[in-house]
């Protein structure tokens, strides 16, 4: 968990995260870096995470590799739900990212 | 839409799911690649939608994270035929009917025709009938080319034509020759003189081309020759040397009368409708007519009018159904004479439609001569109408015989 704070807070990048981004590799393939797409306010798509943590109808915290992402709104759904990715609807307020 | 079809097609359940840690089984789902879909919190657990066959792998997830599951709704196609397994007939029906519908749709079942305004709906609907392209023909029979070329050499006033057929409907655009062509042509090959065509006194000719024999004031009897289209060359001896022959062309109008004639009774029956009036219905299909067995006409002095509806699906495909419409409107006969007034009122009407007919062929109407008189029945409206008109009308020349020699050299002159 240090070694995540550390590189969450953007202090000096590890060596594998160096070689990424010089090589330019895809970083969520490299790194499990999850991926966010946000449409508009009523739409988000997440990938590579590890799992549903909380799920009420006001918010949702999803597990990733390096932190949670807890998505806060109002009448909160998941759209469907695979090993790969989720979609949520209903009206987001708030991301956030917590270590 | 594709995939909520097939997911209806393979079949889901919508179940709840309650227990001790339910986001874990959630996330053993995904991992094990279930697909979970309309995933919803509720008081102690999720509810979701899940297929079928997703279903049948939960029991391990079950039994290692202590959940209970419990099927709310079954939904789709599996659900609906074992539902419904005892109506195979009900099934057989559906299909028949999709058969059926796929079939029919093989057919023409409308007809559009657009671009006509010399040949009528009717006429073009009968030619598609006389080549068995009508109503209910099978679509692969018609080739539309051949059928374009038919209506082509059919009617010479039709210059392009183009057929389709989409769906079960077949569009027939034409367009037509609007040039009125049968005067020239008439005048094309004969030789014709102007005659006459009434009894009058020409007041006007104007002569294009041809002999003119009369001149303004000269009167004449229908089938007096006016125009020779005979033209006669002279040498210098005033001798007739030889004819040349051209279709006269003149503008020649006469003063012509109009004898009018009139009769007014005096005595006449009135019929004047009373405010009963009722309906009747019949059916007529093919051949055979359904009369309402139930009506008989309760009035002994009517007037009946009918009006006749046939039966049609789209704007012209009219099936051999006729629905006919009697009113029966009762009426009260009343043996009544005209007075004076009335006779002058009736007689000026009918003169005035008569020169209003005359005026509406072109006739300039430069005098009216009618005088009432009483007779012992009614009245007798009497006169002459004199007008100005053309009295133009064509016949043919009559060839005067010369040698054919002359007539060459004669060509060879022009």
């Amino acid at each position: 968990m240090k070694r995540n704070d550390s590189n969450a807070r953007g202090h000096a990048p590890t060596l594998r995260e160096k070689m990424v981004t010089n090589l330019e590799l895809p970083k969520d393939l490299m790194l499990g870096a999850s991926v966010l797409t946000v449409t508009g306010r009523g739409e988000a798509l997440i990938s590579n995470y590890k799992g549903i943590l909380e799920y009420k109808d006001s918010f949702i915290r999803v597990q990733t590799k390096n932190c949670r992402i807890q998505i806060s709104g109002a009448h909160l759904v998941i759209d469907y739900y695979t090993n790969e990715e989720m979609k949520i609807t209903g009206f987001i307020e708030s991301i956030q990212y917590e270590t | 839409m594709l995939l909520s079809l097939m997911k209806y097609a393979k079949g889901y359940v919508y179940v709840r799911i309650t227990g001790y840690a339910p986001e874990r089984f959630l996330n053993l789902c995904g991992n094990r690649d279930i697909l979970i879909w309309n995933l919803l919190p509720c008081e102690d657990g999720y509810e979701f939608c899940i297929s079928v066959a997703g279903f049948r792998q939960l029991k391990p997830i079950l039994k290692k994270t202590r959940t209970k599951v419990r099927i709310l709704r079954r939904v789709g196609a599996p659900f609906l035929t074992f539902r419904y397994r005892k109506r195979k007939l009900f099934g057989v029906g559906l299909l028949f009917f999709g058969m059926l519908l796929y079939y029919l749709s093989g057919f023409i079942w409308n007809i559009e025709i657009n671009g006509n305004s010399y040949l009528s709906n009717e006429v073009i609907l009968d030619f598609l009938k006389d080549e068995a392209c009508t109503f209910g023909t099978k679509k692969s029979d018609i080739n539309c080319q051949v059928l374009e070329e038919a209506l082509r050499s059919r009617y010479s006033e039709v210059i392009w034509t183009s057929i389709k057929i989409y769906g079960t409907k077949m569009t027939v655009d034409i367009q037509e020759n609007l040039l009125p062509e049968e005067q020239y042509e008439k005048q094309d090959d004969a030789v014709y003189d102007i005659v006459a065509a009434k009894d009058g006194v020409v007041t006007e000719i104007i002569t294009r081309s041809g002999t003119p024999l009369v001149t303004a004031g000269t009167e004449v009897k229908k089938g007096d020759l006016l125009v020779s289209g005979c033209v006669e060359i002279k040498n210098d001896a005033d001798e007739v040397v030889e004819y040349l022959y051209h279709s006269s062309d003149a503008d020649i109008v006469g003063k012509v009368v109009y004898p009018y004639h009139d009769v007014i009774k005096k005595e006449y029956i009135a019929t004047t409708p009373t405010e009963k009036s009722c309906k009747d219905y019949t059916l007529l299909i093919g051949e055979i007519t359904f009369k309402n067995p139930f009506f008989h006409n309760p009035y002994e002095e009517y007037r009946m009018t009918t009006d006749t509806y046939q039966v049609h699906v789209t704007d012209n495909f009219y099936l051999p159904i006729w629905v006919t419409r009697y009113n029966y409107q009762e009426v009260k006969k009343q043996q009544k004479s005209h007075s004076e007034k009335e006779i002058r009122q009736i007689a000026s009407k009918n003169l005035m439609n008569y020169l209003q007919d005359l005026e509406e062929k072109g006739i300039q109407i430069i005098g009216k001569n009618v005088i009432i008189k009483r007779t012992d029945k009614g009245y007798l409206a009497s006169g002459t109408i004199e007008v100005y008109e053309s009295i133009v009308s064509y016949q043919p020349t009559e060839i005067r015989n010369i040698t054919s020699e002359e007539r060459q050299n004669a060509d060879e002159s022009d």
